[in-house]
Protein backbone atom coordinates (compact mmCIF):
# COMPACT_ATOMS: atom_id res chain seq x y z
CA UNK A 1 0.00 0.00 0.00
CA UNK A 2 2.67 2.46 1.05
CA UNK A 3 4.72 1.46 -1.97
CA UNK A 4 1.77 2.63 -4.06
CA UNK A 5 2.43 6.18 -2.90
CA UNK A 6 6.04 5.90 -3.97
CA UNK A 7 4.92 4.63 -7.38
CA UNK A 8 2.78 7.74 -7.56
CA UNK A 9 5.76 10.05 -7.04
CA UNK A 10 7.88 8.22 -9.63
CA UNK A 11 5.08 7.93 -12.17
CA UNK A 12 4.16 11.58 -11.87
CA UNK A 13 7.71 12.52 -12.70
CA UNK A 14 7.69 10.18 -15.69
CA UNK A 15 4.34 11.54 -16.83
CA UNK A 16 5.56 15.13 -16.75
CA UNK A 17 8.53 14.24 -18.91
CA UNK A 18 6.46 12.10 -21.26
CA UNK A 19 3.83 14.79 -21.57
CA UNK A 20 6.14 17.34 -23.17
CA UNK A 21 8.77 15.20 -24.88
CA UNK A 22 6.99 11.92 -25.70
CA UNK A 23 10.06 10.05 -24.51
CA UNK A 24 9.90 6.92 -22.36
CA UNK A 25 12.31 8.31 -19.81
CA UNK A 26 14.01 5.22 -18.40
CA UNK A 27 16.93 7.33 -17.18
CA UNK A 28 14.43 8.54 -14.60
CA UNK A 29 15.48 5.46 -12.64
CA UNK A 30 19.06 6.73 -12.59
CA UNK A 31 17.94 10.14 -11.38
CA UNK A 32 15.98 8.42 -8.66
CA UNK A 33 18.89 6.27 -7.48
CA UNK A 34 21.23 9.26 -7.55
CA UNK A 35 18.79 11.23 -5.42
CA UNK A 36 18.75 8.45 -2.86
CA UNK A 37 22.56 8.26 -2.74
CA UNK A 38 23.02 12.01 -2.50
CA UNK A 39 20.51 12.14 0.33
CA UNK A 40 22.19 9.24 2.11
CA UNK A 41 25.62 10.84 1.86
CA UNK A 42 24.44 14.09 3.37
CA UNK A 43 22.48 12.26 6.04
CA UNK A 44 25.56 10.29 7.07
CA UNK A 45 27.58 13.53 7.18
CA UNK A 46 25.13 15.76 9.02
CA UNK A 47 22.45 13.53 10.46
CA UNK A 48 19.78 15.95 9.37
CA UNK A 49 17.07 14.16 7.42
CA UNK A 50 15.42 17.31 6.07
CA UNK A 51 18.70 18.62 4.69
CA UNK A 52 19.28 15.17 3.18
CA UNK A 53 15.92 15.34 1.46
CA UNK A 54 16.69 18.80 0.10
CA UNK A 55 20.07 17.67 -1.24
CA UNK A 56 18.51 14.55 -2.76
CA UNK A 57 16.03 16.69 -4.64
CA UNK A 58 18.66 19.26 -5.65
CA UNK A 59 20.97 16.54 -7.00
CA UNK A 60 18.13 14.91 -8.93
CA UNK A 61 17.13 18.22 -10.46
CA UNK A 62 20.69 18.90 -11.59
CA UNK A 63 21.13 15.50 -13.21
CA UNK A 64 17.66 15.52 -14.72
CA UNK A 65 18.27 18.92 -16.26
CA UNK A 66 21.67 17.89 -17.62
CA UNK A 67 20.13 14.79 -19.22
CA UNK A 68 17.46 16.89 -20.86
CA UNK A 69 19.86 19.59 -22.03
CA UNK A 70 22.68 17.43 -23.38
CA UNK A 71 21.10 14.12 -24.30
CA UNK A 72 17.47 14.59 -25.25
CA UNK A 73 17.36 18.11 -26.62
CA UNK A 74 19.70 17.50 -29.59
CA UNK A 75 17.89 14.41 -30.86
CA UNK A 76 14.28 15.50 -30.66
CA UNK A 77 12.14 14.59 -33.62
CA UNK A 78 14.07 11.39 -34.36
CA UNK A 79 12.51 7.96 -34.43
CA UNK A 80 11.38 7.32 -30.83
CA UNK A 81 13.68 4.31 -30.58
CA UNK A 82 16.79 6.47 -30.48
CA UNK A 83 15.86 8.56 -27.42
CA UNK A 84 14.71 5.33 -25.80
CA UNK A 85 18.05 3.61 -26.37
CA UNK A 86 19.89 6.69 -25.17
CA UNK A 87 17.67 6.85 -22.12
CA UNK A 88 18.52 3.29 -21.14
CA UNK A 89 22.19 4.01 -21.78
CA UNK A 90 22.07 7.07 -19.52
CA UNK A 91 20.37 5.01 -16.81
CA UNK A 92 23.15 2.41 -16.99
CA UNK A 93 25.79 5.16 -17.01
CA UNK A 94 24.40 6.84 -13.90
CA UNK A 95 24.08 3.49 -12.11
CA UNK A 96 27.65 2.52 -13.01
CA UNK A 97 29.00 5.87 -11.81
CA UNK A 98 27.14 5.40 -8.55
CA UNK A 99 28.71 1.95 -8.34
CA UNK A 100 32.20 3.37 -8.82
CA UNK A 101 31.74 6.22 -6.35
CA UNK A 102 29.76 4.49 -3.61
CA UNK A 103 30.44 0.80 -4.33
CA UNK A 104 28.31 -1.79 -6.07
CA UNK A 105 26.82 -3.34 -2.95
CA UNK A 106 23.70 -2.11 -1.20
CA UNK A 107 24.43 0.42 1.55
CA UNK A 108 22.39 0.56 4.73
CA UNK A 109 20.32 3.68 5.24
CA UNK A 110 19.40 3.67 8.90
CA UNK A 111 17.53 6.74 9.98
CA UNK A 112 16.90 7.74 13.55
CA UNK A 113 13.20 8.30 13.03
CA UNK A 114 11.44 6.86 16.08
CA UNK A 115 9.79 3.68 14.93
CA UNK A 116 6.31 3.73 16.39
CA UNK A 117 3.14 2.03 15.34
CA UNK A 118 -0.16 3.82 15.65
CA UNK A 119 -3.40 1.90 15.96
CA UNK A 120 -6.78 3.05 14.82
CA UNK A 121 -9.08 0.18 15.62
CA UNK A 122 -8.13 -2.56 13.16
CA UNK A 123 -5.72 -0.46 11.16
CA UNK A 124 -2.10 -0.13 12.18
CA UNK A 125 0.31 2.27 10.59
CA UNK A 126 4.01 2.83 11.23
CA UNK A 127 5.77 6.16 11.40
CA UNK A 128 7.67 5.29 8.20
CA UNK A 129 4.41 4.82 6.38
CA UNK A 130 3.13 8.13 7.71
CA UNK A 131 6.31 9.82 6.48
CA UNK A 132 5.97 8.33 2.99
CA UNK A 133 2.29 9.14 2.68
CA UNK A 134 2.60 12.70 3.99
CA UNK A 135 5.63 13.48 1.84
CA UNK A 136 4.06 12.06 -1.32
CA UNK A 137 0.66 13.59 -0.80
CA UNK A 138 2.08 17.05 -0.15
CA UNK A 139 4.35 16.87 -3.19
CA UNK A 140 1.51 15.62 -5.38
CA UNK A 141 -0.59 18.51 -4.19
CA UNK A 142 2.25 20.93 -4.87
CA UNK A 143 2.73 19.60 -8.39
CA UNK A 144 -1.00 19.71 -9.01
CA UNK A 145 -1.02 23.38 -7.99
CA UNK A 146 2.02 24.08 -10.16
CA UNK A 147 0.42 22.49 -13.20
CA UNK A 148 -3.08 23.86 -12.75
CA UNK A 149 -2.67 27.20 -11.04
CA UNK A 150 0.44 28.81 -12.47
CA UNK A 151 1.31 30.36 -15.81
CA UNK A 152 4.09 27.91 -16.55
CA UNK A 153 1.79 25.05 -15.63
CA UNK A 154 -0.71 26.27 -18.17
CA UNK A 155 2.07 26.58 -20.73
CA UNK A 156 3.24 23.07 -19.97
CA UNK A 157 -0.25 21.68 -20.51
CA UNK A 158 -0.39 23.53 -23.80
CA UNK A 159 2.94 22.00 -24.90
CA UNK A 160 1.76 18.56 -23.85
CA UNK A 161 -1.29 18.92 -26.08
CA UNK A 162 0.38 20.35 -29.15
CA UNK A 163 3.88 21.68 -28.87
CA UNK A 164 3.98 23.33 -32.30
CA UNK A 165 0.74 25.17 -31.67
CA UNK A 166 1.97 26.24 -28.24
CA UNK A 167 5.12 27.62 -29.83
CA UNK A 168 3.04 29.45 -32.38
CA UNK A 169 1.09 31.31 -29.73
CA UNK A 170 4.27 32.41 -28.01
CA UNK A 171 5.00 29.74 -25.41
CA UNK A 172 8.70 29.25 -24.81
CA UNK A 173 8.74 25.50 -25.37
CA UNK A 174 12.35 25.08 -24.25
CA UNK A 175 11.66 26.67 -20.88
CA UNK A 176 8.57 24.55 -20.45
CA UNK A 177 10.47 21.34 -21.21
CA UNK A 178 13.18 22.32 -18.73
CA UNK A 179 10.50 23.13 -16.15
CA UNK A 180 8.87 19.75 -16.56
CA UNK A 181 12.20 17.99 -16.29
CA UNK A 182 13.04 19.89 -13.12
CA UNK A 183 9.73 19.10 -11.46
CA UNK A 184 9.79 15.49 -12.67
CA UNK A 185 13.35 14.94 -11.47
CA UNK A 186 12.57 16.51 -8.11
CA UNK A 187 9.80 13.94 -7.71
CA UNK A 188 12.24 11.18 -8.64
CA UNK A 189 14.73 12.38 -6.03
CA UNK A 190 12.00 12.51 -3.41
CA UNK A 191 10.87 8.99 -4.34
CA UNK A 192 14.46 7.80 -4.18
CA UNK A 193 15.16 9.04 -0.69
CA UNK A 194 11.76 7.83 0.57
CA UNK A 195 12.42 4.34 -0.75
CA UNK A 196 15.90 4.46 0.74
CA UNK A 197 14.45 5.30 4.15
CA UNK A 198 11.59 2.85 3.79
CA UNK A 199 13.73 -0.17 2.95
CA UNK A 200 16.71 1.22 4.95
CA UNK A 201 19.08 0.54 2.09
CA UNK A 202 20.12 1.84 -1.32
CA UNK A 203 21.86 0.10 -4.24
CA UNK A 204 23.14 1.35 -7.62
CA UNK A 205 20.48 -0.39 -9.72
CA UNK A 206 17.62 0.19 -7.28
CA UNK A 207 15.78 2.27 -9.87
CA UNK A 208 15.41 -0.35 -12.59
CA UNK A 209 12.30 -2.21 -11.61
CA UNK A 210 10.66 0.90 -10.20
CA UNK A 211 11.13 2.74 -13.48
CA UNK A 212 9.53 -0.04 -15.50
CA UNK A 213 6.68 -0.19 -13.04
CA UNK A 214 6.41 3.58 -13.29
CA UNK A 215 5.86 3.09 -17.02
CA UNK A 216 3.12 0.58 -16.23
CA UNK A 217 1.55 3.16 -13.95
CA UNK A 218 1.45 5.84 -16.60
CA UNK A 219 -0.12 3.37 -19.01
CA UNK A 220 -2.73 2.43 -16.42
CA UNK A 221 -3.45 6.11 -15.92
CA UNK A 222 -3.42 6.95 -19.62
CA UNK A 223 -0.33 8.74 -20.87
CA UNK A 224 0.38 12.28 -19.83
CA UNK A 225 -2.38 12.75 -17.28
CA UNK A 226 -1.26 13.71 -13.79
CA UNK A 227 -4.47 12.58 -12.09
CA UNK A 228 -4.25 9.30 -13.98
CA UNK A 229 -0.72 8.76 -12.71
CA UNK A 230 -1.86 9.23 -9.13
CA UNK A 231 -4.75 6.78 -9.48
CA UNK A 232 -2.67 4.33 -11.51
CA UNK A 233 0.08 4.28 -8.87
CA UNK A 234 -2.34 3.61 -6.06
CA UNK A 235 -4.19 0.96 -8.05
CA UNK A 236 -0.96 -0.84 -8.88
CA UNK A 237 0.28 -0.70 -5.29
CA UNK A 238 -3.00 -2.01 -3.90
CA UNK A 239 -3.67 -4.62 -6.58
CA UNK A 240 -0.17 -6.08 -6.23
CA UNK A 241 -0.74 -6.62 -2.54
CA UNK A 242 -4.31 -7.85 -2.91
CA UNK A 243 -3.62 -10.14 -5.88
CA UNK A 244 -0.85 -11.90 -4.01
CA UNK A 245 -3.14 -12.61 -1.08
CA UNK A 246 -6.11 -13.50 -3.31
CA UNK A 247 -4.67 -15.84 -5.95
CA UNK A 248 -1.49 -16.82 -4.18
CA UNK A 249 1.99 -16.88 -5.65
CA UNK A 250 1.58 -18.37 -9.08
CA UNK A 251 4.17 -15.92 -10.36
CA UNK A 252 6.80 -13.79 -8.62
CA UNK A 253 5.43 -10.48 -7.45
CA UNK A 254 7.58 -8.47 -9.85
CA UNK A 255 5.72 -9.68 -12.92
CA UNK A 256 2.20 -9.10 -11.62
CA UNK A 257 2.25 -5.48 -12.68
CA UNK A 258 3.11 -6.43 -16.23
CA UNK A 259 0.60 -9.27 -16.42
CA UNK A 260 -2.14 -6.92 -15.24
CA UNK A 261 -0.95 -4.39 -17.80
CA UNK A 262 -1.02 -6.80 -20.74
CA UNK A 263 -4.46 -8.08 -19.86
CA UNK A 264 -5.74 -4.55 -19.39
CA UNK A 265 -4.37 -3.36 -22.71
CA UNK A 266 -6.07 -6.25 -24.49
CA UNK A 267 -9.43 -4.88 -23.45
CA UNK A 268 -8.72 -1.17 -23.12
CA UNK A 269 -5.88 -0.28 -25.51
CA UNK A 270 -6.03 3.38 -24.48
CA UNK A 271 -5.25 2.69 -20.80
CA UNK A 272 -7.57 2.79 -17.85
CA UNK A 273 -8.27 6.51 -17.83
CA UNK A 274 -6.88 7.60 -21.17
CA UNK A 275 -9.13 8.99 -23.82
CA UNK A 276 -9.24 7.23 -27.13
CA UNK A 277 -6.30 8.42 -29.16
CA UNK A 278 -7.51 10.59 -31.97
CA UNK A 279 -4.23 12.14 -33.06
CA UNK A 280 -2.87 8.95 -34.62
CA UNK A 281 -4.68 6.11 -36.39
CA UNK B 1 45.32 -25.26 -19.51
CA UNK B 2 46.47 -21.90 -20.82
CA UNK B 3 46.96 -22.61 -24.54
CA UNK B 4 43.52 -24.23 -24.73
CA UNK B 5 41.90 -21.16 -23.23
CA UNK B 6 43.73 -18.86 -25.63
CA UNK B 7 42.61 -20.95 -28.55
CA UNK B 8 39.04 -21.38 -27.43
CA UNK B 9 38.44 -17.77 -26.47
CA UNK B 10 38.24 -16.19 -29.95
CA UNK B 11 36.08 -19.09 -31.12
CA UNK B 12 33.74 -18.50 -28.18
CA UNK B 13 33.48 -14.81 -29.04
CA UNK B 14 32.85 -15.63 -32.69
CA UNK B 15 30.07 -18.05 -31.75
CA UNK B 16 28.47 -15.49 -29.47
CA UNK B 17 28.63 -12.83 -32.19
CA UNK B 18 26.98 -15.26 -34.62
CA UNK B 19 24.07 -16.12 -32.33
CA UNK B 20 23.50 -12.53 -31.22
CA UNK B 21 23.58 -11.41 -34.85
CA UNK B 22 20.77 -13.83 -35.74
CA UNK B 23 18.57 -12.48 -32.96
CA UNK B 24 19.47 -8.87 -33.79
CA UNK B 25 18.74 -9.30 -37.50
CA UNK B 26 15.34 -10.68 -36.58
CA UNK B 27 14.76 -7.71 -34.32
CA UNK B 28 15.85 -5.37 -37.09
CA UNK B 29 13.26 -6.91 -39.43
CA UNK B 30 10.54 -6.16 -36.89
CA UNK B 31 11.79 -2.72 -35.90
CA UNK B 32 13.82 -1.43 -38.81
CA UNK B 33 11.85 -2.80 -41.73
CA UNK B 34 8.30 -2.84 -40.37
CA UNK B 35 8.76 -0.08 -37.78
CA UNK B 36 7.24 -2.10 -34.93
CA UNK B 37 8.88 -1.69 -31.54
CA UNK B 38 9.87 -4.86 -29.76
CA UNK B 39 11.71 -4.42 -26.47
CA UNK B 40 11.24 -8.05 -25.47
CA UNK B 41 13.30 -9.96 -28.00
CA UNK B 42 15.11 -11.77 -25.16
CA UNK B 43 11.80 -13.41 -24.24
CA UNK B 44 11.65 -15.09 -27.65
CA UNK B 45 15.30 -16.10 -27.44
CA UNK B 46 14.36 -17.64 -24.11
CA UNK B 47 11.39 -19.47 -25.62
CA UNK B 48 13.65 -20.93 -28.30
CA UNK B 49 16.40 -21.84 -25.84
CA UNK B 50 14.10 -23.56 -23.35
CA UNK B 51 12.11 -25.34 -26.06
CA UNK B 52 15.24 -26.85 -27.51
CA UNK B 53 16.72 -27.60 -24.08
CA UNK B 54 13.59 -29.47 -22.99
CA UNK B 55 13.18 -31.33 -26.28
CA UNK B 56 16.78 -32.54 -26.37
CA UNK B 57 17.24 -33.39 -22.68
CA UNK B 58 13.79 -34.80 -21.85
CA UNK B 59 12.74 -36.29 -25.16
CA UNK B 60 16.18 -36.71 -26.78
CA UNK B 61 15.06 -35.19 -30.06
CA UNK B 62 17.66 -34.71 -32.77
CA UNK B 63 19.15 -31.21 -32.94
CA UNK B 64 17.79 -30.27 -36.37
CA UNK B 65 14.22 -31.04 -35.29
CA UNK B 66 14.57 -29.09 -32.05
CA UNK B 67 16.14 -26.15 -33.90
CA UNK B 68 13.13 -25.94 -36.19
CA UNK B 69 10.63 -26.49 -33.39
CA UNK B 70 12.22 -23.80 -31.23
CA UNK B 71 12.09 -21.33 -34.10
CA UNK B 72 8.45 -22.28 -34.61
CA UNK B 73 7.55 -21.90 -30.93
CA UNK B 74 9.11 -18.45 -30.82
CA UNK B 75 7.18 -17.58 -33.98
CA UNK B 76 3.95 -18.59 -32.28
CA UNK B 77 4.90 -16.38 -29.33
CA UNK B 78 5.66 -13.56 -31.76
CA UNK B 79 2.29 -13.99 -33.44
CA UNK B 80 0.57 -13.63 -30.09
CA UNK B 81 2.54 -10.44 -29.44
CA UNK B 82 1.55 -9.34 -32.93
CA UNK B 83 -2.11 -9.95 -32.08
CA UNK B 84 -1.74 -7.64 -29.10
CA UNK B 85 0.28 -5.11 -31.05
CA UNK B 86 -2.32 -4.40 -33.70
CA UNK B 87 -4.46 -2.85 -31.00
CA UNK B 88 -1.81 -0.60 -29.50
CA UNK B 89 -0.16 2.72 -30.21
CA UNK B 90 3.61 2.99 -30.39
CA UNK B 91 4.52 3.78 -26.78
CA UNK B 92 1.94 1.43 -25.31
CA UNK B 93 3.40 -1.28 -27.51
CA UNK B 94 6.93 -0.52 -26.27
CA UNK B 95 5.86 -0.90 -22.66
CA UNK B 96 3.84 -4.03 -23.39
CA UNK B 97 6.85 -5.69 -24.97
CA UNK B 98 8.90 -4.81 -21.87
CA UNK B 99 6.12 -6.42 -19.86
CA UNK B 100 6.18 -9.57 -21.97
CA UNK B 101 9.88 -9.89 -21.27
CA UNK B 102 9.36 -9.62 -17.52
CA UNK B 103 6.46 -12.07 -17.54
CA UNK B 104 8.38 -14.59 -19.65
CA UNK B 105 11.37 -14.42 -17.31
CA UNK B 106 9.21 -15.01 -14.25
CA UNK B 107 7.51 -17.96 -15.95
CA UNK B 108 10.94 -19.46 -16.71
CA UNK B 109 11.94 -18.85 -13.11
CA UNK B 110 8.81 -20.11 -11.44
CA UNK B 111 7.80 -23.28 -13.23
CA UNK B 112 9.80 -26.48 -12.70
CA UNK B 113 9.35 -27.40 -16.37
CA UNK B 114 12.00 -24.76 -17.15
CA UNK B 115 14.26 -25.87 -14.32
CA UNK B 116 13.13 -23.06 -12.02
CA UNK B 117 15.94 -21.05 -10.46
CA UNK B 118 18.49 -23.73 -11.32
CA UNK B 119 17.86 -23.71 -15.06
CA UNK B 120 18.49 -26.64 -17.36
CA UNK B 121 21.92 -28.18 -17.64
CA UNK B 122 23.57 -30.97 -19.64
CA UNK B 123 22.12 -29.77 -22.92
CA UNK B 124 23.79 -32.00 -25.52
CA UNK B 125 26.00 -30.59 -28.25
CA UNK B 126 24.48 -31.35 -31.65
CA UNK B 127 26.03 -34.25 -33.55
CA UNK B 128 25.78 -35.14 -37.19
CA UNK B 129 26.53 -38.72 -38.31
CA UNK B 130 28.21 -39.48 -35.00
CA UNK B 131 30.44 -36.41 -35.13
CA UNK B 132 29.81 -34.09 -32.20
CA UNK B 133 30.06 -30.39 -33.00
CA UNK B 134 32.00 -28.24 -30.55
CA UNK B 135 34.42 -25.35 -30.67
CA UNK B 136 35.24 -24.37 -34.26
CA UNK B 137 32.77 -26.79 -35.85
CA UNK B 138 29.95 -25.42 -33.70
CA UNK B 139 30.92 -21.89 -34.68
CA UNK B 140 30.73 -23.13 -38.28
CA UNK B 141 27.19 -24.36 -37.71
CA UNK B 142 26.21 -21.02 -36.17
CA UNK B 143 27.57 -19.15 -39.17
CA UNK B 144 25.77 -21.46 -41.61
CA UNK B 145 22.49 -20.64 -39.83
CA UNK B 146 23.45 -16.96 -39.72
CA UNK B 147 24.11 -16.91 -43.46
CA UNK B 148 20.75 -18.53 -44.14
CA UNK B 149 19.12 -15.97 -41.87
CA UNK B 150 20.85 -13.07 -43.64
CA UNK B 151 19.74 -14.46 -47.00
CA UNK B 152 16.22 -14.81 -45.64
CA UNK B 153 16.28 -11.23 -44.37
CA UNK B 154 17.60 -9.90 -47.68
CA UNK B 155 14.94 -11.83 -49.57
CA UNK B 156 12.24 -10.56 -47.20
CA UNK B 157 13.31 -6.98 -47.75
CA UNK B 158 13.24 -7.27 -51.53
CA UNK B 159 10.00 -9.24 -51.73
CA UNK B 160 6.43 -7.95 -51.65
CA UNK B 161 6.57 -8.68 -47.91
CA UNK B 162 9.34 -6.12 -47.49
CA UNK B 163 7.44 -3.58 -49.54
CA UNK B 164 4.35 -4.07 -47.39
CA UNK B 165 6.50 -3.67 -44.23
CA UNK B 166 7.96 -0.48 -45.59
CA UNK B 167 4.52 0.88 -46.42
CA UNK B 168 3.33 0.17 -42.87
CA UNK B 169 6.44 1.75 -41.39
CA UNK B 170 6.10 4.95 -43.40
CA UNK B 171 2.38 5.52 -43.00
CA UNK B 172 -0.16 3.02 -41.73
CA UNK B 173 -3.20 4.87 -42.98
CA UNK B 174 -1.75 5.28 -46.44
CA UNK B 175 -0.86 1.58 -46.44
CA UNK B 176 -4.39 0.71 -45.43
CA UNK B 177 -5.77 2.82 -48.24
CA UNK B 178 -3.63 0.82 -50.68
CA UNK B 179 -5.47 -2.27 -49.44
CA UNK B 180 -2.47 -3.57 -47.54
CA UNK B 181 -3.73 -5.70 -44.67
CA UNK B 182 -1.84 -3.83 -41.94
CA UNK B 183 -2.87 -6.20 -39.14
CA UNK B 184 -1.73 -9.28 -41.00
CA UNK B 185 1.64 -7.83 -41.95
CA UNK B 186 2.30 -6.51 -38.46
CA UNK B 187 1.74 -10.01 -37.14
CA UNK B 188 4.01 -11.46 -39.78
CA UNK B 189 6.70 -8.91 -38.86
CA UNK B 190 6.56 -9.91 -35.22
CA UNK B 191 6.44 -13.61 -36.05
CA UNK B 192 9.53 -13.49 -38.28
CA UNK B 193 11.49 -11.38 -35.82
CA UNK B 194 10.60 -13.69 -32.95
CA UNK B 195 11.36 -16.77 -35.05
CA UNK B 196 14.91 -15.49 -35.64
CA UNK B 197 15.13 -14.98 -31.89
CA UNK B 198 14.03 -18.57 -31.31
CA UNK B 199 16.71 -19.93 -33.64
CA UNK B 200 19.33 -17.82 -31.87
CA UNK B 201 18.06 -19.09 -28.51
CA UNK B 202 18.36 -22.70 -29.59
CA UNK B 203 21.92 -22.16 -30.85
CA UNK B 204 22.81 -20.35 -27.63
CA UNK B 205 21.40 -23.15 -25.45
CA UNK B 206 23.39 -25.87 -27.24
CA UNK B 207 26.50 -23.71 -27.18
CA UNK B 208 26.42 -22.97 -23.45
CA UNK B 209 24.94 -26.42 -22.59
CA UNK B 210 23.43 -24.72 -19.53
CA UNK B 211 20.68 -22.11 -19.47
CA UNK B 212 18.83 -20.38 -16.67
CA UNK B 213 16.00 -17.84 -16.59
CA UNK B 214 18.34 -14.94 -15.82
CA UNK B 215 20.01 -15.33 -19.23
CA UNK B 216 16.95 -13.83 -20.90
CA UNK B 217 16.17 -10.72 -18.88
CA UNK B 218 15.21 -7.29 -20.14
CA UNK B 219 18.85 -6.17 -20.16
CA UNK B 220 19.55 -8.74 -22.91
CA UNK B 221 16.71 -7.22 -24.93
CA UNK B 222 18.28 -3.83 -24.40
CA UNK B 223 21.64 -5.13 -25.59
CA UNK B 224 19.98 -6.31 -28.80
CA UNK B 225 18.15 -3.00 -29.15
CA UNK B 226 21.50 -1.25 -28.78
CA UNK B 227 22.98 -3.44 -31.51
CA UNK B 228 20.16 -2.63 -33.90
CA UNK B 229 20.14 1.11 -33.21
CA UNK B 230 23.94 1.33 -33.25
CA UNK B 231 24.20 -0.55 -36.52
CA UNK B 232 21.42 1.47 -38.07
CA UNK B 233 17.72 0.70 -38.24
CA UNK B 234 16.90 -1.32 -41.32
CA UNK B 235 20.48 -2.13 -42.26
CA UNK B 236 21.37 -5.82 -42.15
CA UNK B 237 25.08 -5.19 -42.68
CA UNK B 238 24.94 -2.53 -39.97
CA UNK B 239 23.32 -4.96 -37.53
CA UNK B 240 26.02 -7.55 -38.12
CA UNK B 241 28.70 -4.92 -37.62
CA UNK B 242 26.87 -3.57 -34.55
CA UNK B 243 26.85 -7.05 -33.02
CA UNK B 244 30.57 -7.42 -33.49
CA UNK B 245 31.17 -4.01 -31.88
CA UNK B 246 28.84 -4.57 -28.95
CA UNK B 247 30.34 -8.00 -28.18
CA UNK B 248 33.99 -7.18 -28.86
CA UNK B 249 34.39 -3.63 -27.57
CA UNK B 250 34.01 -4.52 -23.88
CA UNK B 251 36.65 -7.22 -24.44
CA UNK B 252 39.04 -4.76 -26.09
CA UNK B 253 38.84 -2.29 -23.22
CA UNK B 254 39.05 -4.99 -20.55
CA UNK B 255 42.27 -3.48 -19.05
CA UNK B 256 40.23 -0.50 -17.87
CA UNK B 257 38.68 -2.80 -15.27
CA UNK B 258 35.86 -1.16 -13.38
CA UNK B 259 35.72 1.87 -15.66
CA UNK B 260 35.12 -0.32 -18.66
CA UNK B 261 31.33 -0.26 -18.57
CA UNK B 262 31.28 3.50 -18.04
CA UNK B 263 33.61 4.11 -20.98
CA UNK B 264 31.59 1.72 -23.11
CA UNK B 265 28.28 3.39 -22.33
CA UNK B 266 29.79 6.85 -22.77
CA UNK B 267 31.05 5.85 -26.20
CA UNK B 268 27.60 4.59 -27.07
CA UNK B 269 25.91 7.77 -25.90
CA UNK B 270 28.32 10.00 -27.79
CA UNK B 271 27.94 7.90 -30.93
CA UNK B 272 24.15 7.97 -30.84
CA UNK B 273 24.09 11.61 -29.85
CA UNK B 274 26.07 12.69 -32.90
CA UNK B 275 25.12 9.90 -35.27
CA UNK B 276 21.52 9.03 -34.41
CA UNK B 277 21.05 7.12 -37.67
CA UNK B 278 23.49 4.48 -36.45
CA UNK B 279 26.65 3.44 -38.22
CA UNK B 280 25.18 2.09 -41.43
CA UNK B 281 21.63 3.42 -41.28
CA UNK B 282 20.07 5.41 -44.08
CA UNK B 283 21.68 8.86 -44.36
CA UNK B 284 24.39 8.10 -41.78
CA UNK B 285 27.85 9.58 -42.40
CA UNK B 286 29.54 6.23 -43.02
CA UNK B 287 26.91 4.92 -45.41
CA UNK B 288 26.91 8.22 -47.33
CA UNK B 289 30.69 7.98 -47.60
CA UNK B 290 30.52 4.39 -48.87
CA UNK B 291 27.76 5.38 -51.25
CA UNK B 292 29.83 8.22 -52.65
CA UNK B 293 32.73 5.83 -53.28
CA UNK B 294 30.45 3.47 -55.17
CA UNK B 295 29.01 6.35 -57.19
CA UNK B 296 32.51 7.59 -58.08
CA UNK B 297 33.56 4.12 -59.19
CA UNK B 298 30.47 3.88 -61.38
CA UNK B 299 31.19 7.27 -62.97
CA UNK B 300 34.75 6.23 -63.78
CA UNK B 301 33.43 3.05 -65.36
CA UNK B 302 30.97 5.10 -67.37
CA UNK B 303 33.64 7.51 -68.62
CA UNK B 304 35.58 4.79 -70.38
Amino acid sequence: MTIGFIYVAIAMGLTMVYGVLRILHIAHAGVYALGAYAGLTLYLATGNILAAGAVAIAASITVGYLIQRFVYAPILGRSPLIPLTLSVAVFLLVSEMIGIVWGYYPIGFHTQIPFTTYFYGEISITSYQVLVIVATLSSVLLVWLLVNRTRIGLASRAVAQDSEMAQAIGVNVKTVIAFNFIVGSALAGLGGILVGIYYSQVSPYMGGLVAYKGLVVIVLGGFGSVAGAVLGGLILGISETLLVSAVGNFLPRESFAFLVLILLLLFRPQGLFGRRATDRT
Amino acid sequence: MRPIVLEAYPITLLTIIGTYAIAAIGLNLTMGSAGQVNLGQAAFIGIGAFTSAILTTEYSMPFVVSLLVSGLMAMIGGTILGLISVRLREDFLAITTIGINFVAVSVFQYYPLFGGSFGIGDIPRPSFFGFELSGPSYAGLVYVVLSLCILGALWTRRSWLGLAFKAIKEDEIAALSMRIDVRKFKMIAFAIGAGYGGLAGCLLAHFRTYIVYSDFTFSFSIELLTIVVLGGLGSIAGTTMGTAIVVLFPEVIRPLLQYRLVIYILMLIVLLRFQPEGLLGEKSALSRYLHSIVVRLYRREGAH
